[in-house]
């Protein structure tokens, strides 16, 4: 067990709610008024090396403390220090957890969940209900992740693989999102959820990755049924570019930028 | 005399079944076959056994020509990397699959074929890989068709069906350069140019199979959309161990790999 001591208690929010619902959209959103970042935390545990929504939140909020999985005492470590602790806690996981989490800890807990969805657990679990998403999930649903760093994803087929994962072409999917690096070293993020107007891949504010493969992350998550697991992670690698045309690609886009400069 | 044009049939055999079966109905005195009778679909054997047997007059498409020559795409046939993956797939499993008298007959396939004033082609007179999209430049669309010395050509290729009218109008065109070049000017008649969309691979959002009947002497076109047993196709696809999602992609009427939809480009080889 680990025992912190606190100077000052900060403000900690647990943020938890049905897969797509607008967890992490709900964190933006209070981090739109505040000035500065760097002394708010972010921790979502359960997300493996697939760090889309750290990666989202990084690229949105430079500065900002963001912690995941690996990183627990860290991030432990960092509450005495900071003005406000944001904790996404994803549908995977077990509400019962939080607590054994934060033991000696005074939080805050608020559930994100689609209007129809009554007498849940999370009605249970949380102080707070914002109205989010009208999500459509279902019981048999499973989750499927890759981590996809260091390749580079050829955009025309990166746009063709999403609309046959967000038209079921791999089982009946709920939810869906991603982070790529593209040809012209470019980061998109990919946003799906079934039931609400499908959003145009995002830019991500990140430099355009233009010297080799990209060390950065990279990656897919995807929630649903009868998910052909095989074949999704086969599709996403048939959709990656060999290192000749990676280095095709960046000498095309530098020299683009470069008589851009000149004029 | 109302003939019947079909194109892309891509070894559906279900889906030409069920055409062959419409155009009967719909008494046409001939049938014209421009092309890619084989690739992604299940069954290249007896679609082109069909087509022999019936003795379809038939030019040669891409996917035909690559069976015999080897895979020979160019930049106009796949618009993602994906989809040229998917379509090497397809073709490593089509050569594997013909058998040599169906290769043989593919093998000797014209490029155009010509009825009177009609001429067709599978993509364009210049190339089979280059699609004559219903935006594409009307200049350009225009010497396709004045180049086959026709004025009706129909095509297939984009997996769409369209008919466009090109109306009567007059061309300049400068030979030659500088000091030495001649103005030409003269009048084009009207021209038309027909896609008759695909039998075995459409790509219009629905499964169903579609063609064209045309009437040499009202000059009426009809775009067929005919519905079949999609379903059986998807099933035998899965049972010859193609790619699922070519299934997947037919049931959506999505093709089998992808689509080419720049109407700026065109093929310079």
């Amino acid at each position: 067990m680990i025992i912190i001591t606190f100077m000052s208690v900060p403000n900690i929010i647990v943020v938890a709610g049905s897969s797509g619902a607008g967890k992490t959209t709900w964190v933006c959103q209070q981090m739109r008024d505040i000035a500065d970042v760097e002394k708010i935390i972010y921790y979502s545990p359960g997300t493996g090396a697939v760090t889309v929504d750290q990666t989202r939140i990084a690229s949105k909020f430079p500065g900002m403390q963001i912690f995941g999985d690996g990183q627990q005492v860290e991030f432990l470590n960092q509450i005495p220090k900071a003005d406000a602790v944001y904790i996404e806690w994803g549908f995977y996981l077990e509400l019962g957890s939080v607590a054994q989490l934060l033991e000696n800890l005074t939080y805050r807990t608020i559930a994100v969940l689609p209007p129809d969805l009554k007498d849940s657990e999370y009605h249970a679990w949380a102080k707070e209900i914002v109205r989010g998403a009208p999500t459509q999930s279902s019981t048999g649903e499973t989750l499927w992740r890759a981590a996809s760093n260091g390749q580079v994803i050829d955009e025309n087929s990166l746009e063709e693989f999403w609309y046959e994962i967000t038209h079921d072409a791999y089982g009946i999917v709920t939810r869906a999102k991603g982070i790529f690096d593209v040809n012209d070293g470019r980061s998109l993020y990919c946003d799906f959820v079934a039931g609400v107007p499908q959003t145009d891949f995002l830019e991500l504010d990140l430099p355009r990755y233009l010297e080799g493969r990209p060390q950065r992350f990279s990656g897919l998550e995807v929630v649903g049924e009868n998910l052909d697991k095989a074949t999704l992670r086969q599709t996403l690698s048939d959709c990656c570019l060999s290192d000749a045309a990676i280095l095709q690609y960046q000498q095309q886009v530098k020299e683009i930028l470069l008589e851009g400069e000149k004029v | 005399m109302k003939i019947a044009v079909i194109s892309c049939i891509h070894g559906n055999y279900e889906a030409l079944d069920a055409v062959l079966l419409d155009i009967d109905q719909h008494s046409c005195e001939k049938i014209f076959c421009v092309g890619d009778l084989v690739g992604y679909g299940p069954h290249p054997n007896a679609v082109v056994a069909q087509i022999r047997s019936l003795d379809i007059p038939t030019c040669v498409g891409c996917w035909d020509e690559d069976i015999v020559e080897g895979l020979n795409a160019c930049d106009c046939s796949y618009p993602s990397l994906l989809a040229e993956k998917r379509g090497i797939q397809a073709h490593e499993w089509t050569n594997k699959e013909i058998n040599p008298e169906n290769r043989e007959f593919l093998a000797n396939l014209p490029h155009s074929l010509k009825e009177g004033n009609l001429a067709f082609v599978h993509g364009s007179p210049h190339s089979n890989h280059e699609y004559l999209l219903p935006q594409l430049d009307a200049f350009v669309a225009l010497e396709r068709v004045i180049s086959t010395d026709s004025d009706v050509l129909f095509c297939g290729h984009t997996h769409v069906p369209y008919a466009r009218t090109l109306d009567a109008g007059q061309l300049q065109i400068s030979v030659g350069r500088g000091e030495k070049a001649q103005e030409i000017t003269f009048t084009s008649p009207l021209k038309r140019i027909v896609n008759v969309g695909s039998v075995g691979e459409p790509r219009h959002g629905r499964p169903n199979a579609t063609y064209v009947i045309y009437d040499t002497d009202t000059q009426e076109v009809k775009l067929r959309e005919i519905p079949y047993d999609y379903q059986k196709t998807c099933a035998a696809i899965i049972e010859k161990g193609l790619p699922a999602i070519f299934a997947w992609r037919l049931a959506h009427g999505l093709e089998y790999a992808e689509r080419a939809d720049d109407p700026t480009h065109v093929c310079t080889r």
